[in-house]
């Protein structure tokens, strides 16, 4: 038997580490472990699917609030900017090709149902997002 | 959150994800307990306690995070999480048992430090007493079925050989592996509680 380096001096670490790998290496194997164990694993497996899918839906529900927080965030930003730029700003939307009525840009503005109707079109997302960048961490999270 | 690790459970199957953790994190305190010598010492807390504080840790993604370019499997990672926890959890009521010590105490045979050090020494004569009495009970069983080489199965594991590893250089099947394995885990289980 070619032996291994021991990692340790403990006495059956290794080899208890070696059984709770098995045990838990796929889904038959644990259900043979905790049936011979006797532990009532389908109340509490179902108990933690449902704890999954409830932090899921939770963390699914705030990021719905951050996300309709960013819009208004950049909306605001967008309107404070549009009014000193509004001629660099019309441009870039000219080159993004935003299938939007921006004739009023240039002119007088955009009236809320012209803005919701900017804040649906991708292309203008994309913009906002290019010229107004949100600090991203490692995962990709905001 | 941790976006990833919310697309990760996702993709996965969330019954067979956690029969997995259950299996892997009840067999963990059982031996933890066991080696630790300490009922109780989990503060009430039953295995799927650290299943459930394991899988909010991943998703709020809070102190050691999931990355999956260094660690691709979701299980692998979790398993990492819970034998964390259960460790700490154990050991932190190990070290609240050994006061703060100085110098002096050394040359001090009463001294928590030193009652300490010799408690660790006791606690590894018992267990390798104990591997001794496995390896006896797995013999005697090997010698009912020769054709199984339970012992070596033994040996490999305490060297930390997958059971894939131990197939191929002992050449044998995957079943009769997975049978012998079960076999010594339940030898080892009934030795320890005798």
């Amino acid at each position: 038997m070619p032996s291994k380096e021991p990692k340790n001096n403990d006495p059956l670490l290794n080899f208890f580490n070696g059984i709770e790998e098995f045990v838990s290496s796929n889904a038959e194997e644990a259900v043979n472990y905790l049936k011979e164990e006797d532990i009532d694993y389908k109340n509490l497996v179902e108990e933690n699917v449902d704890y999954i899918k409830n932090l899921q839906a939770q963390y699914m529900l705030k990021a719905g609030e951050e996300k309709q927080n960013w819009f208004e965030r950049k909306k605001q930003e967008f309107l404070k900017t549009f009014e000193a730029n509004r001629e660099k700003i019309h441009m870039d939307l000219a080159a993004l090709q935003v299938q939007v009525n921006f004739k009023n840009l240039s002119t007088e503005g955009l009236s809320n149902d012209e803005l919701e109707t900017l804040f649906e079109d991708a292309k203008f997302l994309d913009y906002l997002e290019q010229e107004f960048p949100d600090q991203k961490d490692d995962e990709g999270n905001s | 959150m941790n976006n990833l690790v919310l697309k990760k459970l996702n993709e996965l199957n969330l019954k067979e994800l956690n029969q997995q953790l259950l299996a892997y994190t009840h067999s963990r305190l059982k031996h933890l307990k066991w080696r630790h010598k300490h009922e109780g010492t989990t503060k009430g807390r039953e295995a799927n306690d650290y299943v459930q504080e394991a899988l909010k840790l991943a998703l709020e993604g809070k102190d050691r995070k999931w990355n999956p370019t260094t660690e691709p499997d979701l299980l692998k990672y979790l398993k990492g999480v819970i034998s964390s926890l259960v460790s700490n959890a154990i050991t932190s009521q190990e070290s609240k048992s050994l006061t703060s010590f100085t110098p002096q105490d050394l040359q001090d045979r009463n001294s928590p430090h030193v009652i300490h050090k010799q408690a660790s020494i006791d606690k590894l004569l018992i267990k390798e007493e104990l591997k001794q009495k496995i390896k006896t009970a797995i013999e005697k069983a090997e010698k009912k079925k020769p054709e199984i080489p339970l012992s070596l199965i033994f040996e490999a594991m305490d060297e930390e050989m997958k059971p894939r590893e131990i197939m191929e250089v002992l050449n044998l099947e995957e079943r009769i592996v997975r049978n012998a394995i079960r076999q010594i885990r339940s030898i080892s289980d009934k030795t320890i509680n005798t």
